[in-house]
C-alpha cells in the first residue's frame, strides 16, 4: 500500500502535466471574485455620488461597468472551462496509460483479478479522482492562501482577536482531522468491498445461461441483496465517520466567528477596537466561515480521492512483463529445449516439476498426459506468459530471458484451448494475425483453415461481426477462425493446445487438413488429445506428474514405452 | 425522457425510479430551509451585536449571545439534517441496485444474447452508482438555488411589489436563456453515456482476450479502439464543458446585472420618492440570496440533464419486458403430443428462428420432430452451426418455439412454470461456465440444499475428486474468473458433478466430453453412463463413442432431422450419417 503522500505525488505529475489549465482556472477564479468584489465596490461609489450629488462622468461609470462585467463574464467561463479541461484530460490519459500498461502486464496479475476489479477501478474509481481534481484540487490550492489572507487581516487589525478566534480551530480540528483517517480507510474499504459486488455481477451477468438453467436467480438474488446491504451498511458508518468529522470543522468555524464577534463586540465596549474595526470584522467573518466549512467538505473529499487515485494508480503501477534484448535466434540450436523447468501458478501445488525435452526445428511433438498435467502450461510458459521457477527454457538457443518479448512473440503462433474471438467482424478478427493484412490475405488464410466455406454462408461474409466471446457462432467456427488467424501470422514456431476437441467430425478432418499444412516446415508443439495427431506426429513426449517422462516416435513407445501404450489403449479404445 | 422536454409523465417515472423516497425529498427540502435559517440567525446575531456595542448595552449583548447559541445548535442540526439525508441516499440506493439486478435475472436469455455482458454491467453497476451523485448533488443544485431564490424573490415582492416583479421577471428571463443555453446538454450526454458504455465493453473484451493481444501485435488494435473510444469520450466532455462554461458566464452576467439593476432602479425610485430608503437597504440584503439562484439554476439545470440520461440507462433495464413465468399454449398440443409421447422428451414440427424479423430462409429449425422414450438417451449429430445446441435450450425453455411443440416429462412446456421445467432438467453447456467462487459452491449450485458429503459423492462419481483433493485448498479452493484457473477438462468434470448433483429426471448434455483427454473421457464417460440411468437422456455429441450406445440418434442438418434412427441402422442406410462416422473414424 502506497502511502498518501506517493500517491498525491503521482496525483499531482498528472495534474502537473495540465498546470496551464489549473494555473488558468485559479487565476480566473480569483479574478472573476475580484470582479464581483469591484462591481460592489464601484456601484457604492455611483450610489454615494448620487446621494451627495456629486456624480460625474456617468459614461465612464458605464464604460467601466461594462467593462468589469465582460471580464468577469470571460473569468468565470474560463475558470470553469479550464479546471473541466484539466479533470477531462487528466482522466483520459489516466485511463489510457492505465490500459497501455494492461496489454503488457503479467498474465499472472490478470488471472489474480477479476475483471470486474479492474473494470471498477477504471470506471467508478477514476471518476472519483477526475470529479476531485474538477471540484476540489482547485479549491484546495485556493483555500489556504484565502484562508491566510484572512488571518492576516485579522492580525493586523488586532492580535489577540485574531489568537481567540483561532483557538478554536486549534481545539477542534484534532477531533476531526483523526476522523479523516478512519474515513480514508473506510473509503477504500468500501471501494474494494464494491468492487468485489461488481466482480460478482460480472460473474453472474456471463453466467447467465448457468443461472437459469439451475434456477439460481432467487438465491443469488438473495446473495447479492445481501452483499448491497453489507456494502450500504459500510457506507453509513463511513457517513458516520465524515459527518462526525465535517461537524466538527463546522463547530469551529462557528464557535471562531461567534468567539471573534463577541470578544470583539467587548473590546470594542472597552474602547480596545473601534467601531470601525469591529465592521471590518464583520463583513470578513461570514466569508471566513465558509471557507473553513468548505475545506471540510474538501478535506474529505481529498481523502475519498486519494483512496481511490491509489487504487487506480496500483494499475498504473503494477510491473510489466520482463524482457530481455536479443531479437534473433541461433540457427543451428534446437526450436525449442527445456531444461528441468519446474513451476507453480500457486506455491505448494507445482505442474512442472523438472521438465526437460527438446524438440528440433521443423518436427511436430505431441505432448500426451492426464489433464491437469501441465501441457497447456508448457505452451503458456513458451509465449512468455509466466516465467518458470526453476530451469530453462531455450527457443532457438536462446534463453527465455534473453529475448525479447516482442521478438520472441513474433516467431510463434499460438493456438489455445480456448479460442478468443474479439466481438469484431470475423475478417478483422482473422486480421489480427498480421498487420496489414489485405482481404486477399485473409481469403487464403480463411481457406487454409477451412472457414472460407462457412464464412462465405454468413449473412455479411467477412463482415459478419462474431459477438461477445464468438457468441454468433459454434465452437467449431470460432476455432477455425482462430487457426486462420495462426496461419495468417505465419511464424515458424507454431503451438497447438488442443485445438480440434470441440469440432464436429466433418470440420475435424478438414481442420486437420489444414494444421498439416500448416505444421510443414515449422516447429510445432502440440497438446493432443487426438489419434490422428498424435500417430502424424514426429516424436511424442508423455507428461506425467509435471515431468515428461517418455519421449519417442510412435513405434518406438509401443516398443518400449511404459505409460504410453497404456496411453494409447485409452485412446483408441 | 428520451426527448430534451421534461414532461410531468416523464418527470413521474423519473421520480419512479427512487422507491420509498418521502423521508429523502423532505430533507432535500429542509437542507435550504435550515441554510437560510442559519444565515438569517447569523445576520440577527450580527446586527444584535453591533447594536450592543454601538449602545453599549449590556442586555442587548447578552441576547446576542443567546442567538449565537441557537446558530451553533442550528449548525449541528445542520450536520444532522445532511447526515439523515445521506442515510436516506445509501437506502434509496440499496433498493435500487438490489431492483435493478431482480429485474435483470428476470429477463429472457435472449436479452443476454443481444446485449453485451459489459452492457448489463454498465448500466447495473457504474450508472447506478451515478444515480447516488444525483440524489446527493445534483437535485439539490436545482432545489437549493429555487427554495432560495424563490424565498428571497416573494420577500422582495412583499417589500415592493415593483422592485419585486422586475427581479422576479430577470429571474425568469435568466431560467428561459439558460435553459435554451442547457438544450443541447442532453444529446452531448447521451452520446458520452453511451460511449462510456463502449468504453467498458472494450476493456472487458481486453481484459478476456489479452494473450491474443500478447501474441499478435495487430491485435493491438483492440487496445487502440479502447483508447479511440476513451478520447471520443474526452472530446464529448469538453464540448459539455464548453457549454457549461457558455452557462456560467451567463449566470453570472445575470447575477451581475442583477445587482446593478435592482440597485439603481432602488436608489432612483428612493430618490424619486416613490420607496423608502430603509426598503432599499433591506432588499439589498437580499441580493445573494437571489444572485446564489440566479448564478446556480443555469448549471444545476445542466447537470440534472445527466440524471435524466443515467435514468433512462437505467430504465434502458428494467423497461425490458421480463420473461414470461410460463409460455403460452399452441393450438392442438394435447394432440400433438399425446401420439408419441410416454413421459420423455417429444418435439413435434418445431419451427424457430433468433431473429423474428428474419424470412424462412434463415429459420434455425424448420419443422424439427423427435422423440426421447422415457428413460432413453437419444444423441444429436450433424454439423456446427446445423441447430443442435437450440434444441437444447428450447428444452430448457430459453426461448419459445414460433410453431410446434415441445413436451416434457408428458406434459406440454405451456404446462410448466418455466422454474418447474428448468427443475427437471440437469444441463451440462458446451464451455462449462463457472463462477469465480469456491469449487464446492460451484458444485452446489447444481441443487443448494445439498451437503457436503453429497458434493464429495457427486465429485467422485465425475471422477473429479482426486483433481480436486490435488488442489492446494482442496474443494475450498477459488477458482478463477470463468474458473479460468482450472483446464478445460477440470472445468467439465465440475460441470458434471453438478449435473450429478442435481439429481433431475431429465438430462440435457451438450458436448459434454470434447475438452478432456482420452483417460478422463473414459472416467467420465462410465460416470456419464451412470449419470444417464433412469434418466430421459439428450446429447449432442461429436464423439462416436458417446453415441453408438444412444437408443435413437438424430442427424440434424440446416434445422431439420436428416436421419434417425440407431447407430447400425444409420451406418447400413449409408446416409450422412454413415459419412459422419467414416470421416471421424479416420
Amino acid at each position: 500500500m502506497k502511502t498518501d503522500r506517493e500517491v498525491l505525488m503521482q496525483l499531482l505529475k498528472y495534474a502537473g502535466r495540465h498546470s496551464r489549465f489549473i494555473l488558468l482556472a485559479l487565476l480566473a477564479g480569483a479574478l472573476c471574485a475580484g470582479c464581483g468584489v469591484a462591481g460592489s465596490e464601484l456601484l457604492k461609489r455611483v450610489v454615494d455620488g448620487l446621494s451627495a450629488g456629486t456624480l460625474t462622468g456617468t459614461g465612464s461609470v458605464i464604460w467601466m461597468c461594462a467593462g468589469i462585467l465582460a471580464a468577469g463574464a470571460a473569468s468565470a467561463w474560463a475558470a470553469r472551462y479550464a479546471s473541466g479541461s484539466a479533470a477531462t484530460k487528466l482522466l483520459q490519459e489516466v485511463k489510457d496509460d492505465a490500459v497501455l500498461r494492461i496489454t503488457r502486464m503479467t498474465s499472472e496479475y490478470i488471472a489474480k483479478n477479476h475483471s470486474g476489479e479492474i473494470l471498477s477501478r477504471l470506471t467508478d474509481d477514476a471518476n472519483r479522482v477526475s470529479n476531485f481534481v474538477q471540484n476540489d484540487l482547485i479549491l484546495m490550492i485556493r483555500n489556504p492562501f484565502l484562508l491566510l489572507f484572512y488571518f492576516a487581516y485579522l492580525l493586523q487589525l488586532n492580535p489577540p482577536l485574531f489568537l481567540i478566534c483561532i483557538a478554536p480551530a486549534v481545539l477542534c480540528l484534532p477531533f476531526g482531522a483523526s476522523l479523516t483517517t478512519k474515513f480514508k480507510a473506510g473509503s477504500r474499504a468500501y471501494m474494494q468491498y464494491s468492487a468485489d459486488v461488481i466482480s460478482a455481477s460480472v460473474d453472474m451477468v456471463g453466467g447467465m445461461e448457468v443461472v437459469k438453467s439451475c434456477c439460481l436467480e432467487e438465491t443469488l438474488l438473495a446473495d447479492y441483496r445481501q452483499s448491497v446491504r453489507e456494502m450500504t451498511d459500510m457506507a453509513i458508518r463511513n457517513d458516520g465517520n465524515q459527518y462526525k468529522g465535517r461537524a466538527f470543522w463546522i463547530l469551529s468555524g462557528t464557535l471562531s466567528s461567534i468567539l471573534c464577534l463577541v470578544t470583539g463586540g467587548w473590546f470594542c465596549m472597552q474602547g480596545r477596537l473601534t467601531i470601525g474595526g469591529l465592521v471590518a470584522f464583520f463583513s470578513l467573518l461570514p466569508k471566513m466561515v465558509e471557507v473553513i466549512n468548505d475545506m471540510a467538505n474538501r478535506v474529505f473529499n481529498s481523502k475519498a480521492a486519494l483512496a481511490a487515485a491509489e487504487r487506480v494508480f496500483a494499475i498504473l503501477n503494477t510491473p510489466v512483463e520482463p524482457t530481455g534484448s536479443v531479437c534473433s535466434g541461433m540457427e543451428a540450436a534446437p526450436a525449442i529445449e527445456f531444461q528441468n523447468v519446474s513451476f507453480s501458478y500457486e506455491e505448494g501445488t507445482p505442474v512442472l516439476d523438472g521438465a526437460s525435452f527438446k524438440v528440433p526445428r521443423g518436427k511436430v511433438m505431441a505432448v500426451v498426459g492426464a489433464s491437469g498435467g501441465g501441457k497447456s502450461t508448457l505452451l503458456r510458459l513458451l509465449c512468455g506468459f509466466y516465467r518458470p521457477q526453476g530451469g530453462r527454457i531455450l527457443v532457438e538457443g536462446v534463453a527465455l530471458d534473453e529475448w525479447n518479448l516482442e521478438a520472441l512473440r513474433s516467431r510463434i503462433a499460438y493456438v489455445s484451448q480456448h479460442a478468443y474471438l474479439f466481438p469484431a467482424s470475423v475478417g478483422e478478427n482473422i486480421a489480427m494475425g498480421r498487420p496489414g493484412a489485405d482481404a486477399a490475405a485473409i481469403r487464403r488464410a480463411a481457406e487454409a483453415a477451412n472457414a472460407a466455406g462457412f464464412i462465405d454462408e454468413l449473412p455479411q461474409g467477412y463482415d459478419t461481426p462474431a459477438g461477445e466471446r464468438g457468441s454468433r457462432l459454434s465452437g467449431g467456427q470460432i476455432q477455425r477462425i482462430s487457426i486462420a488467424r495462426a496461419i495468417l501470422k505465419d511464424a515458424p514456431i507454431l503451438l497447438l493446445d488442443e485445438a480440434t476437441s470441440a469440432l464436429d467430425a466433418q470440420a475435424e478432418t478438414q481442420v486437420q487438413k489444414a494444421l498439416d499444412e500448416l505444421a510443414r516446415g515449422r516447429t510445432t508443439l502440440v497438446v493432443a488429445h487426438r489419434l490422428s495427431t498424435i500417430r502424424n506426429a514426429d516424436y511424442i513426449a508423455v507428461m506425467d506428474q509435471g515431468r515428461v517422462v517418455e519421449i519417442g516416435t510412435h513405434e518406438e513407445l509401443m516398443a518400449r514405452g511404459r505409460v504410453y501404450p497404456k496411453l494409447y489403449a485409452l485412446y483408441t479404445a | 425522457m428520451r426527448n430534451d422536454k421534461i414532461t410531468a409523465a416523464g418527470l413521474k417515472k423519473y421520480l419512479s425510479l427512487f422507491e420509498k423516497s418521502g423521508a429523502y425529498w423532505c430533507l432535500l427540502l429542509m437542507i435550504p430551509c435550515t441554510e437560510v435559517f442559519v444565515s438569517a440567525m447569523n445576520a440577527l446575531f450580527y446586527r444584535k451585536i453591533i447594536n450592543a456595542v454601538t449602545a453599549s448595552d449590556g442586555a442587548l449583548f447578552q441576547a446576542a449571545l443567546w442567538i449565537a447559541a441557537v446558530v451553533l445548535a442550528a449548525n449541528m442540526v445542520k450536520c444532522a439534517i445532511i447526515y439523515a439525508y445521506m442515510y436516506q441516499i445509501r437506502r434509496i440506493m440499496q433498493r435500487l441496485r438490489v431492483r435493478v439486478m431482480a429485474h435483470l435475472f428476470r429477463l429472457p436469455m435472449s436479452y443476454f444474447e443481444g446485449h453485451h455482458t459489459a452492457d448489463s454491467i454498465q448500466k447495473l453497476c457504474f450508472n447506478v452508482e451515478d444515480i447516488k451523485n444525483s440524489l446527493a448533488n445534483r437535485h439539490q443544485q436545482v432545489i437549493n438555488p429555487v427554495i432560495i431564490g424563490g424565498a428571497a424573490i416573494v420577500m422582495i415582492l412583499a417589500l415592493d411589489w415593483r422592485i419585486g416583479l422586475m427581479v422576479l421577471g430577470l429571474s425568469l428571463v435568466s431560467v428561459r436563456v439558460n435553459m435554451l443555453l442547457v438544450k443541447p446538454l442532453h444529446g452531448i450526454s447521451v452520446r458520452i453515456q453511451r460511449l462510456l458504455a463502449a468504453c467498458t465493453e472494450s476493456l472487458t473484451d481486453l481484459l478476456a482476450g489479452i494473450d491474443i493481444v500478447k501474441m499478435f501485435p495487430a491485435a493491438r488494435v483492440m487496445a487502440e479502439k479502447y483508447t479511440d473510444v476513451n478520447a471520443d469520450v474526452t472530446a464529448g466532455t469538453m464540448r459539455r464543458f464548453r457549454r457549461m462554461a457558455d452557462v456560467q458566464a451567463v449566470e453570472w452576467t445575470f447575477g451581475f446585472l442583477c445587482n446593478i439593476v435592482i440597485l439603481l432602479i432602488g436608489v432612483f425610485m428612493s430618490f424619486a420618492g416613490m420607496v423608502e430608503f430603509g426598503t432599499v437597504v433591506a432588499i439589498l440584503s437580499l441580493q445573494d440570496m437571489v444572485s446564489y439562484f440566479l448564478s446556480n439554476i443555469g448549471s444545476g439545470w445542466g447537470n440534472l440533464i445527466d440524471s435524466f440520461v443515467l435514468a433512462d440507462r437505467v430504465f434502458e433495464i428494467l423497461d425490458e419486458p421480463v420473461s414470461p413465468e410460463r409460455y403460452r399454449a399452441q393450438d392442438k398440443e394435447g394432440e400433438a403430443l399425446s401420439s408419441a409421447d410416454d413421459g420423455g422428451i417429444v418435439i413435434s414440427g418445431a419451427e424457430f428462428s433468433y431473429d423474428v424479423m428474419a424470412d424462412g430462409a434463415s429459420k434455425t429449425l424448420d419443422g424439427v420432430s423427435l422423440v426421447v422414450e422415457r428413460g432413453k438417451t437419444a444423441a444429436l449429430v450433424g454439423e456446427s452451426g446445423g441447430g443442435k445446441s437450440t434444441i437444447v435450450k428450447l428444452i430448457l425453455g430459453f426461448y419459445q418455439l414460433n410453431s410446434g411443440v415441445i413436451g416434457v416429462l408428458g406434459r406440454p412446456l405451456s404446462d410448466y412454470t418455466l422454474r418447474e421445467l428448468r427443475e427437471s432438467i440437469a444441463y451440462v453447456p458446451q464451455d462449462a461456465y463457472l463462477f469465480a467462487a469456491s469449487i464446492r459452491e460451484n458444485i452446489r449450485y447444481g441443487r443448494l440444499d445439498a451437503g457436503d458429503e453429497e458434493i464429495v459423492e457427486a465429485a467422485k462419481r465425475a471422477y473429479a475428486h482426486a483433481f480436486i483433493m490435488a488442489l492446494p485448498n482442496g474443494y475450498d479452493t477459488i477458482v478463477g474468473e470463468r474458473g479460468e484457473s482450472l483446464s478445460g477438462g477440470q472445468r467439465q468434470r465440475i460441470a458434471i458433478a453438478r449435473a450429478f448433483i442435481r439429481n433431475a429426471p431429465i438430462l440435457l448434455l451438450d458436448e459434454a466430453t470434447s475438452a478432456l483427454d482420452a483417460e478422463s473421457e473414459q472416467l467420465v464417460q462410465k460416470g456419464i453412463e451412470a449419470l444417464m440411468g433412469g434418466r430421459t437422456t439428450l446429447v449432442i455429441a461429436h464423439r462416436l463413442s458417446t453415441i453408438e450406445h444412444a437408443d435413437r440418434i438424430y442427424v440434424i442438418n440446416g434445422g431439420r432431422v436428416c436421419e434417425c434412427g440407431r447407430h447400425a441402422e444409420l451406418l447400413a442406410q449409408g446416409g450422412a450419417y454413415r459419412r459422419l462416422a467414416e470421416l471421424s473414424a479416420r
